[in-house]
């Protein structure tokens, strides 16, 4: 064995290793988001981004990194549909649910931070200040923070809904929900399914 | 294959020392501590002669103004602690072999006395001041150095075979650990005095395969014991102790001065815990507040023992008490108390970021933020199945044991899926009106009705205005939803589901999907005379 391939062969080992442990993923690349998103949205790295106008599209993020084992705390949502948490793949084992932090926000925010990977926020209160400082304090400890109103939010994830689809005056069910998301200044269109965030139908090209 | 020279302190009818010693009876009192059998007689009781072994019965008919104190272990346990501990200023390590029977290898602490009878002395001297008295007895080997004790005398090694051999066989079950050897050994012993081996000299003389062949195991055992050799099965005395620290101060109300008074407390527990060589894994803060009220709250600190980590809790815990909306008054006494004692060096950080590693971190997390919010503050949630998104899951205060898995099986007659990401704890009430602008409903037969026109159907939602003063999150974020009167432009159903009608949850609902005008679909439902919003497929 040649010594190039000799290196090879223990950068493998040692890749596969990380991987194993789990910190090859978080150290490099952030957690993967669900592969509909996977054209405009960039991995989840440790920082802040808001996510306006879906509440799936927030799930559909926090799961898919639930996959791959990120612990997710839930705050101030205490209307979570937890049945459809579980269809993007959150993991109950690695969950925790604040359904109100009765205004002790910042305190609780912080606490999770040391623990926890992913943190998705709802009706949260905290002043400009306290932001900064979990902003920052987030990305030290490698935490994603999911919001929605986030004033020093940078990366912002915009979804509409356009329609839903599956039923006509009565008849039938709802099957799917098409949405339009939007993050930077790329825009892809996506179903809400019985299986998860799926990507949207091929719109035919307007001749 | 004669065993280590250990020695043995005893105490004799523990239990009943015990018992005293916990204030259940009085020292002169005839009484005895039993379960189903008599295990252990006050000097009175014997005189009166009662047995241990008896039947509870026989004790009462022989002796009818009998006390009987209930068997408990752990109260064994509890009181002997200061027995324990009145033995360790003696010897660094010994361990317990039940309450009531200590043992130590004997050589390094013979060397320090000086000889066998100096220690006896020494240890009596500081046992009988936590118990009425003691024996000491040494000898090589587990049983031979238990049965030494009981005569208070020191055997040499060149003795041991000898000084065996004359003990019946039934002796060699004051050696067994716990209940369960002893029956399985009582077995054995029966059977060995059938064949005619009354003595322990009698077994020791048999050939240890004949032993192993007839006896398995428990044969095994029992020869090596009645050839004065060790048998390891011991327990560890450090299992049953546990450190504590307390402090009363002055009344004390500000997070500052409880940082102050938890790092002093904190010190000093650690350096108990690192004297002794061991790590902890349960912190217990106990606080009293100066209007009566007592609270207290378990800690795991599993890998994190060092006197920072437990200022941390403390602090953590005191603060979040004295910002409760609970009215507690300031703090008058503080106490800590580790538990889970293990040797340092048993637990270990591993090296990569494992998934166990994550989840104590997680943990830690949360048992911090239950301490801001109290227990309830953070929950789990576990899927149990429904026919209705608003009934789907159960939540708990959170904890670690991985959530309950029910089987993913269909609901006959469920809400067909996908369901809405919201759902509304709490479902806020909405004003549904039919295309023709009068009222719709539901009729019996669980079709749509409107009272004024011939062809029913959803035209317009608005959210009705709640009738408290202040609306709960969830009606606020629904109006974030739908502002005013929206139009409905389509709509599935009305799906009738009905549950529990067994118990005074009962309900009946009919279900309505309907795709609004600029904003998510939304899920309806109508209870009674009235329309409700359970989710948004947002």
């Amino acid at each position: 064995m040649s010594q190039a391939a000799k290196i090879a062969a223990a950068r493998m080992v040692l890749a596969r290793a990380e991987m194993r442990a789990g910190i090859g993923d978080t150290t490099g690349g952030g957690w993967p988001v669900p592969s509909a998103l996977a054209g405009v949205v960039p991995p989840l790295r440790a920082g802040l981004v808001n996510v306006v106008g879906s509440l799936s599209v927030v799930l559909a993020l926090a799961g898919s990194a639930s996959r791959e084992g990120a612990w997710v705390a839930f705050v101030g949502m205490p209307w979570i549909g937890w049945e459809a948490a579980r269809t993007h793949g959150i993991s109950f084992e690695r969950l925790a649910h604040i359904p109100t932090p009765r205004g002790r926000d910042a305190d609780v925010l912080a606490a999770l931070e040391d623990g926890f990977d992913v943190i998705v926020t709802g009706n949260i209160r905290i002043n400009m200040h306290d932001e900064r400082v979990l902003h920052q304090r987030g990305r030290q400890r490698g935490t994603t923070i999911i919001g929605t109103s986030w004033q020093t939010a940078k990366n912002v994830i915009t979804a509409r809904v356009d329609t839903a689809a599956g039923y006509d005056a009565g008849v039938g069910h709802l099957e799917e929900v098409r949405l339009t998301v939007q993050c930077g200044g790329a825009s892809v269109p996506c179903r809400i399914t019985e299986r998860g965030l799926l990507p949207g139908p091929e719109l035919m090209a307007v001749p | 294959m004669l065993g280590l020279f250990r020695g043995v302190v005893r105490v004799p009818d523990w239990p009943v020392a015990a018992a005293i010693a916990s204030s259940l009876a009085h020292p002169e009192d005839t009484f005895a501590v039993c379960d189903r059998y008599v295990r252990a007689v006050s000097p009175a009781a014997r005189r009166a002669g009662i047995a241990v072994g008896d039947t509870r019965r026989r004790a009462l008919s022989l002796c009818p103004d009998l006390t009987i104190v209930d068997r408990d272990d752990d109260r064994d346990e509890r009181m002997f602690t200061p027995v324990l501990d009145a033995v360790g200023e003696h010897v660094a390590s010994h361990f317990l072999v039940r309450p009531g029977l200590v043992m130590f290898a004997a050589d390094p602490p013979v060397a320090t006395a000086g000889s066998p009878g100096a220690l006896a002395e020494q240890l009596i001297g500081s046992v009988t001041e936590q118990a009425l008295e003691c024996q000491v007895g040494f000898a090589c080997g587990y049983l031979a150095s238990i049965l030494a004790s009981h005569d208070d005398r020191c055997i040499g090694p060149e003795r041991t075979r000898g000084f065996l051999a004359g003990y019946p066989v039934g002796s060699v079950l004051l050696a067994a650990p716990d209940d369960r050897c002893r029956r399985d050994w009582a077995e054995v012993v029966d059977t060995l005095s059938g064949l005619g081996m009354s003595c322990l000299g009698d077994v020791a003389a048999v050939d240890h395969s004949d032993m192993i062949s007839r006896f398995g195991r428990t044969g095994s055992v029992l020869w090596h014991l009645c050839n004065g050799a060790d048998y390891t099965s011991t327990r560890r005395s450090d299992r049953v102790l546990e450190y504590s620290v307390s402090r009363h101060v002055e009344e004390i109300s500000r997070a500052e001065q409880v940082a102050f008074l938890a790092k002093g407390l904190a010190d000093e527990l650690a350096d108990k815990l690192a004297r002794s060589m061991q790590v902890a894994s349960e912190l217990t803060v106990r606080a009293r507040f100066d209007d009566r009220m007592e609270r207290s709250r378990t800690w795991s600190i599993d890998g994190a023992g060092s006197a920072r980590d437990i200022t941390d809790r403390v602090r953590w815990q005191v603060s979040g008490w004295l910002d409760s909306d609970q009215e507690l008054g300031s703090l008058i006494f503080l106490e800590l108390t580790v538990s889970g004692l293990d040797a340092a060096g048993a637990t270990h950080v591993s090296l990569f970021g494992d998934g166990r590693r994550a989840a104590e971190q997680a943990q830690r997390a949360v048992l911090r933020v239950q301490g801001i919010l109290g227990d309830a503050g953070v929950q789990s949630v576990s899927i149990v199945g429904s026919r209705t998104p608003g009934t789907v899951t159960a939540t708990e205060n959170w904890s670690t044991s991985p959530a309950r898995r029910t089987p993913d099986l269909p609901w006959v007659g469920a809400i067909p899926k996908p369901w809405p990401s919201i759902v509304f704890p709490t479902p806020p009430r909405i004003e549904l009106w039919c295309r023709c602008g009068s009222v719709l409903y539901v009729s019996a037969d669980n079709q749509l009705g409107c009272t004024a026109c011939p062809d029913p159907g959803p035209g317009y939602l608005r959210l009705a205005t709640p009738e408290e003063e202040r609306p709960d999150p969830c009606f606020a974020q629904a109006a974030c939803t739908y502002v005013g009167r929206v139009q409905v432009w389509n709509y599935a159903g009305p799906w009738c589901v009905s549950g529990r009608w067994w118990d005074a949850g009962g309900y009946r609902r009919a279900y309505l999907q309907c795709d609004v005008d600029g904003g998510p679909p939304a899920l309806l439902y109508r209870s009674g005379v009235e329309w409700y919003l359970e989710g948004v497929y947002s």
